[in-house]
């Protein structure tokens, strides 16, 4: 195996991804200004935008070629090393015992040529995130594995905690089109909704500004026929947004996760998905912290479910580092909690009971802003605003108390695992091993009623439970703890 | 069927529990700091209510007054809040982790395991040094939510505290040198 040690380039097509990386961000920075310059009827002008669109080009391609001819990589005993950059020079090391994972990404640029985008992630201080721009995916494959095998070594007593490539592969999930399809039809299409009114109203915001009279003439001309015409034309245009919503969700789908491939390799998950950009993410069993899984009321009548995997990344730049595999079977969902923690027997559990404050913290928390709103908005018509306000305070008691029925804390022995929501039933799973400390937190009604709030924090993300008893939070955080402080088990 | 997980309940009576009277208080001279903190907050903020109402309504003083009135009747509740506030918060150091508890009105109980703990600094901004006092910071793998800020503690006792939390981290420590 090649051992790396003497320092090496990119692939040479690097210049080219680089270039356009520079174009890109020139472009993106220089836009207004373009447009100006190029919609400014004065003449004359255009010689400066020609002038000015050589020397970007210049620059940008001496750039490129520049950060290429200065850019190596090799390793060392113990650190992996870059040494980059013509103007501002930079020496990056990492230990090799802290890389966490090694990903490889591919944008439609990296496939023609066949190269691969490496990110190397390391538990360590900010900045340290390296990056490789083009790699020939041999060489890629073989610095993958020789990084792990010298992590391996240099940190005998952790089990070589990463996929082997030579693992005997499970697929779990596939999803071809019509899945995709399936998948994005069942999607929370009011949230799509929302984003596509709040879209258009941004959009209406900045056509406005720049063609003043006319969009506002049109809108007017176009609410005038919307109120001759009145109900059927309102309920028109709902339908379309609905229709415009469900596509918008099924285009969103099919592009986030075309052909997904969710693999389980004995020591960890990798999932490989894309549609233009392939990105293949792994994760390894051992630094998995915590699972999150949701499904909405449609997606729980075609069973589907949507499962979140955290896993323990960067610790101080603290990006969660998660992936998100949708559509999956509830049934592997429960396997898949299994296998991750396998140390949590689900057979004994004990219930830690919600206190029925709960449901008026959740009423407040539902209608003070939309309250507000309410009667700001009908302040003209007081009888209209009482009704509407009723409404909604009687419709969010409805929602309180079933969000309260349905919080379901159990307790188990090795771990935790929570569920709660109305129509969109979330669940969550954690290990007592892999917390990082644990917070109550008492607001002075709490303390009045003797409650709290539990947070339990992992390296990936926190889980909290509210409104307990007091003193049963105690216990929960004393048993805990004790379990952290003897546990001798790596939580990564 | 719970029979084998109760006997787990047993045992958590057993556990060291956090007593009130353990708690060892942050040093008195950080009421001082706090204090001058807060006069230094509302001076400002009367300063600004008084230049708007110099500009904006010269004429009725009444109003200005009442104005003044608001910065001058929240310092006096922080005041107020910052003696409560110190009779309260506290740490404790345990053979295998340290507690630490702040706030009167809505309160936070953390603990963190030092086998959690990736390391430990000490701040000190120019009012603390005068005074002596240092801010001890305790960095988990949570990120920031779940680290912990221990302030008001009498510079030696931080330094003390630091070197202490190195020690039990302290293969930990050896991996943050490199």
């Amino acid at each position: 195996m090649t051992e790396f040690k003497e320092a090496k380039r990119q692939s040479p097509v690097a210049i080219l991804l680089i270039l356009y990386k520079v174009i890109r961000l020139i472009l993106r920075q220089s836009l207004p200004i373009l447009i100006v310059l190029i919609l400014n009827p004065k003449g004359g002008k255009v010689d400066y935008v020609g002038i000015a669109l050589i020397v970007i080009s210049l620059i940008s391609a001496v750039s490129s070629i520049m950060s290429y001819y200065r850019f190596f990589y090799f390793v060392d005993d113990k650190h992996f090393h870059i040494r980059k950059g013509w103007l501002v020079k930079s020496n990056i090391s990492i230990p090799i015992e802290r890389i966490q994972t090694i990903d490889f990404s591919q944008n439609p640029l990296h496939k023609i040529f066949n190269v691969v985008q490496l990110d190397i992630d390391t538990a360590g201080s900010a900045n340290k995130e390296i990056h490789i721009d083009a790699l020939t995916l041999s060489d890629a494959e073989q610095l993958r594995s020789f990084l792990y095998l010298k992590r391996g070594e240099l940190n005998p007593e952790g089990e070589s905690m990463e996929v082997q490539e030579e693992e005997e592969e499970i697929t779990l999930h596939k999803l071809d089109l019509a899945d995709l399809l399936k998948i994005g039809l069942v999607q929370n299409h009011l949230r799509t909704a929302g984003i596509i009114v709040a879209f258009g109203f941004t959009i209406y915001g900045e056509l406005s500004e720049i063609f003043e009279k006319a969009t506002d003439n049109f809108i007017e001309e176009s609410y005038g026929a919307l109120e001759k015409s009145g109900f059927y034309a309102s309920l028109f245009l709902i339908i379309v947004l609905l229709v415009l919503s469900i596509i918008g969700s099924i285009i969103v789908v099919i592009s986030q996760n075309f052909d997904l491939k969710f693999v389980f390799s004995g020591k960890g998950y990798k999932l490989t998905k894309g549609l233009l950009n392939k990105k293949q993410t792994t994760i390894s069993l051992s630094k998995i912290q915590m699972l999150r899984w949701s499904s909405n009321y449609l997606q729980r009548k075609f069973s589907l479910a949507n499962l979140n995997i955290f896993q323990a990344s960067s610790i101080i730049v603290n990006i969660k580092k998660s992936i998100y595999v949708p559509g999956l079977n509830p049934l592997s969902i429960e396997s898949i909690t299994k296998n991750v923690f396998p140390a949590i027997n689900t057979d004994h559990h004990q219930e830690i009971k919600v206190s029925k404050l709960f449901i008026i913290r959740q009423l407040i928390s539902m209608t003070i802003i939309p309250l507000g709103i309410i009667i700001m908005s009908n302040l003209d018509q007081m009888i209209r605003g009482i009704i509407i306000a009723l409404m909604w305070i009687i419709f969010s008691l409805i929602w309180s108390v079933f969000y309260f029925r349905k919080y379901k804390i159990s307790i188990y022995e090795k771990g935790i695992r929570l569920d709660k929501g109305v129509l969109t039933h979330r669940g969550a799973m954690m290990e007592w091993k892999n917390i990082q400390s644990i917070g109550l937190k008492q607001s002075p009604i709490q303390k009045r009623r003797n409650l709290t709030n539990v947070v339990l924090y992992s390296a990936a993300g926190s889980m909290s439970i509210p409104f307990i008893d007091y003193n049963e939070a105690e216990n929960l955080r004393d048993f805990v703890i004790a379990q952290v402080e003897n546990s001798k088990k790596e939580w990564m | 069927m719970e029979s084998e997980f109760s006997n787990e309940i047993i045992k958590i009576d057993q556990l060291p529990a956090i007593e009130q009277e353990q708690v060892i208080l942050l040093d008195e001279k950080f009421i001082k700091i706090r204090t001058i903190n807060s006069l230094g907050f509302y001076s400002l903020m009367a300063g600004c209510i008084m230049t708007f109402g110099f500009v904006a309504i010269p004429k009725s003083i009444m109003i200005f007054v009442f104005l003044l009135l608001f910065p001058i009747l929240l310092f006096l509740l922080n005041i107020w809040l910052i003696k409560k506030q110190f009779k309260v918060e506290g740490y404790i150091l345990r053979t295998k982790d340290i507690y630490f508890q702040q706030g009167y009105l809505w309160t936070k109980k953390m603990i963190i395991p030092f086998n959690r703990i990736q390391h430990a600094s000490v701040h000190q901004g120019p009012l603390e040094r005068y005074f002596n006092i240092g801010k001890l910071r305790i960095f988990t793998a949570g990120g920031q939510s779940s680290d912990l800020t221990i302030p008001g503690l009498d510079m030696e006792d931080a330094l003390k505290l630091k070197q202490l939390i190195g020690n039990k981290t302290g293969t930990l420590k050896k991996m943050d040198n490199d």
